[in-house]
């Protein structure tokens, strides 16, 4: 109790201090060592709304700490660390008469309004005794957006740029004066790192120890929409939740006092969709959905605590890319409108052409629609003068057919699938194999994120991130432990040829392997993969994948010649969905090691899984590396 | 050992696409809050905001800088308009061309018009595509004053839309 005293001490000291015997402010002082017994009585600064809103945090061995790093947050120089002094602070801050605060600045009550409205509810402030202070700026702007709802915005991964590549979430305030239909006019509140570096490397390193500072920003909606959905082309889901108008108006009262603080960016734990459920929670208390992350907080999974909880999502909306957008009218035409695109596309002909101006006029209206697509994507690319233009040629020809009637027969085909729907993000799998001298188990476990094997509901369909996939054997005959594989990060993208775009498939993989060509008792070596292919796919929908490499590999080993060899290999393969569940995979390859120790073989893989559940499937595989083989069998969870 | 270290910089160096990044399109928002703010107009009120996803170079701002900013954080109402035409010019000249879309209803909101008469916004901008984009180098500014006349002259929409009251109610 001592400490406590001593603070309460002290605000008495503050406040007496420039006092002349002036009653006004002896009442002043008392109501507010008044209010600061109440609070200490009724044990606010232990209650979940006010660790909430100051973003206190139980840290191992810290004690309560809260995340806000930017100073300006808290009002006592205890408040980082300590609820109960800053709450006294906090009270005793909104005592402060306006004539003491520098010009330009906001007085407290309208700095942390949130904080405001909360203690008022549990105190309930006698605007006698304490002056309540008009925040102009704040009411324009809490008047401007008006919220009536709030929609979590779902980004799938964005995998040609590793800032992005596990996906992103931002909040939409939806405002009862842009109404129904004009979502676009709505703002997004954004919680991003505001990096120092374009290094993608120094940049995920960077991120992942928390050097970046992060901060919330509000935005039109529309700039992320066409961020995302047409720069990047990247499908949107739309969550709409369900919060009651005074819910809403804390968390935007809230959302307005992290304006002026940041946070330490984590990249899997402190990131944006970490932030947002804050947001959620500050709106309904009551709500609890950061409780259950441990590791880390990856926006897939934050869309499925949304889902869990009960009535809370209201509806889910598809907002498709620009390139899903083209690739919906693609899929309608017959091959001589297909043909006439690519023709378009490739330059051979005009919308003047007589090739094209043989088609009908609804037809020509769906090849120009489908065109103008691909132009706005493509003209996005080049970032040159900002200028994003599609040639007005064009857009006139097109303007001068009729509107296509769609009807309402005419339902967006949807690219992606719903991200809820997807394989929890967590991984741990348990395996019995054996190989030509004895059997073994295996265990493995990776937090993060997508593999080609798994059901990819939720997920792109060609492509995967592996991140800190860790694997252990136990050999039973020879009774040893080994780490068989650690994926530190594995990227494969595969791009289907199309017609209209050529994009390489690539992939990478970082990590710790075993020389399993060898016979040298499960020895490990440090592996690193880049390569380029191709892949195709006959149609979007088609289960059929098919893919090619070609790679540079390069592997460290004692118990390699020269410690290392560096080669490459040539890979063919196929992806096959028998039925919904059922997944085969068929792959080999040539290595050749040129560098070091040199040495030449080929590999064959067959892999094969079911799908019991959205989080459960089973595995099947034989691999063959030089003249050693294996099988597994295996389960998988994720979580 | 310098072997290994040519060797480690040549394996580096093959890793070297996957920093290739998507064009940024980080919007400079207006900022947010009462620091951000304080009372000085300029350059302190936008602080460039990159998503999640952006990194480095925004291709667009609200691009028309802090003056499009009210002192409140948010865009100026006087300004939306402009801010939104500029911000989609693309998207929006494609569906003027479309004669519909989501883009061009959110515009004809902005101008008031209900939603009964946006079927007619949407023939009429496709008929008039022709004046309301004059050339290659037209811009948001060009677009919205030509679109203004248009609808002036509209016999329907120029009673049912307002060019004057800016922002939606």
């Amino acid at each position: 109790m001592q400490p406590i005293c001593l603070v309460v001490g002290l605000f008495f000291w503050f406040f007496f201090l420039p006092v002349t015997a002036h009653s006004e402010q002896k009442v002043t002082a008392d109501y507010l060592a008044e209010l600061q017994q109440q609070a200490i009585k009724k044990k606010l600064a232990d209650e979940r709304v006010w660790h909430l809103l100051l973003k206190y945090d139980k840290k191992l061995f810290r004690g309560m700490t809260s995340e806000a790093d930017g100073m300006e947050f808290f009002n006592s120089p205890q408040g980082k660390t300590d609820p109960e002094s800053e709450l006294l602070a906090t009270l005793s801050s909104f005592f402060i008469p306006l004539a003491k605060i520098a010009k330009g600045k906001e007085h407290p009550q309208c700095n942390f309004p949130a904080r405001f409205k909360w203690l008022n509810q549990q105190l309930t402030f006698d605007p006698g005794r304490l002056e309540i202070q008009a925040c102009d700026r704040l009411d324009r702007w809490m008047k401007a957006l008006d919220p009536v709802g709030a929609t979590l915005v779902f980004a799938s991964y964005f995998i040609d740029n590793p800032a992005s590549m596990f996906g992103h979430t931002l909040l939409r305030i939806d405002s009862r004066r842009t109404g129904s239909g004009n979502n676009l006019m709505n703002y997004g509140a954004n919680y991003a790192a505001v990096p120092d570096t374009e290094n993608a490397f120094l940049y995920a390193f960077k991120g992942l120890i928390g050097s970046f500072p992060g901060r919330f920003a509000i935005f039109p909606y529309y700039t992320k929409v066409q961020e995302y959905n047409n720069l990047e082309s990247r499908d949107l889901w739309e969550y709409e939740l369900q919060f009651t108008e005074d819910q809403l108006n804390t968390m935007l009262l809230h959302l307005w006092e992290l304006g002026g603080t940041y946070f330490d960016y984590f990249y899997f734990q402190e990131n944006c969709s970490y932030h947002v459920l804050s947001l959620l929670e500050v709106a309904n208390p009551d709500l609890r959905l950061k409780d259950p992350f441990s590791f880390s907080v990856i926006p897939t999974d934050t869309v499925k605590i949304l889902m869990a909880q009960d009535e809370l999502v209201k509806q889910v909306i598809y907002r498709p890319s620009v390139l899903s957008q083209m690739n919906h009218k693609r899929l309608k035409m017959v091959d001589g409108e297909k043909r006439i695109l690519r023709r378009l596309v490739k330059g051979e002909i005009s919308p003047e052409s007589p090739a094209f101006k043989s088609l009908s006029a609804p037809s020509q209206a769906l090849v120009l629609n489908a065109y103008m697509d691909y132009l706005q994507y493509q003209s996005m690319q080049e970032k040159s003068n900002g200028n994003i233009k599609i040639p007005r040629s064009v857009l006139l020809a097109r303007s001068r057919l009729p509107t296509a009637d769609d009807g309402p027969a005419d339902i967006i085909t949807h690219f992606s699938s719903r991200p809820d729907h997807g394989h929890g993000t967590d991984r741990f799998r348990a395996g019995i194999g054996l190989n030509a001298h004895e059997p073994f188990l295996e265990f493995a476990y990776r937090p993060a994120y997508h593999d080609l094997m798994a059901k990819d509901v939720g997920y792109d369909k060609n492509s995967e991130i592996i991140f800190m996939d860790f694997k252990l054997r136990y050999y039973l005959e020879s009774d040893r432990v080994r780490l068989d594989r650690v994926k530190v990060l594995s990227i494969t993208a595969l791009n289907p040829y199309d017609t209209l775009f050529t994009k390489p498939s690539w992939r990478l993989d970082l990590g710790v392997d075993t020389l399993r060509d060898r016979n040298c008792n499960y020895c490990n070596s440090v592996k690193g993969v880049y390569g380029r292919g191709i892949s195709y796919r006959p149609d979007f929908f088609s289960p059929l994948l098919l893919y090619s490499f070609a790679d540079l590999k390069t592997e460290f080993s004692e118990h390699l010649k020269q410690n290392f060899r560096l080669g490459g290999d040539a890979e063919a393969g196929m992806y096959y969905d028998v039925t919904e569940n059922w997944r085969i995979k068929l792959a080999g390859s040539y290595q050749i090691f040129v560098l070091g120790e040199s040495k030449r073989f080929f590999t064959a893989h067959f892999i094969t899984r079911y799908a019991l559940g959205q989080d459960l499937d089973v595995r099947f595989e034989l691999n063959r590396y030089d003249h050693n083989n294996e099988g597994i069998l295996s389960a998988n969870y994720f979580f | 050992m310098g072997r290994y270290s040519r060797i480690a910089v040549a394996a580096s160096l093959f890793l070297l696409p996957v920093s290739v990044f998507a064009a940024g399109y980080g919007a400079a928002g207006c900022g947010l809050g009462s620091e951000l703010m304080g009372s000085q107009p300029g350059a302190s009120q936008v602080f460039a905001s990159t998503t999640n996803a952006t990194l480095g170079s925004q291709t667009f701002g609200i691009t028309s800088g802090t003056s499009n900013c009210g002192d409140h954080g948010l865009v100026s109402m006087n300004k939306e308009r402009e801010v939104f035409a500029q911000e989609n010019y693309t998207s929006l000249v494609k569906e003027m061309a479309q004669g519909k879309g989501e883009n061009l209803s959110t515009l004809a909101n902005l101008y008031q018009c209900p939603a009964a008469s946006h079927q007619e916004f949407g023939a009429m901008v496709q008929g008039k595509f022709d004046s309301l984009v004059a050339s290659d180098q037209a811009n948001a500014t060009a677009l919205l004053s030509q679109l203004e006349n248009e609808i002036t002259r509209h016999p329907a929409l120029a009673k049912s839309c307002d060019i004057k009251l800016s922002a939606l109610n």
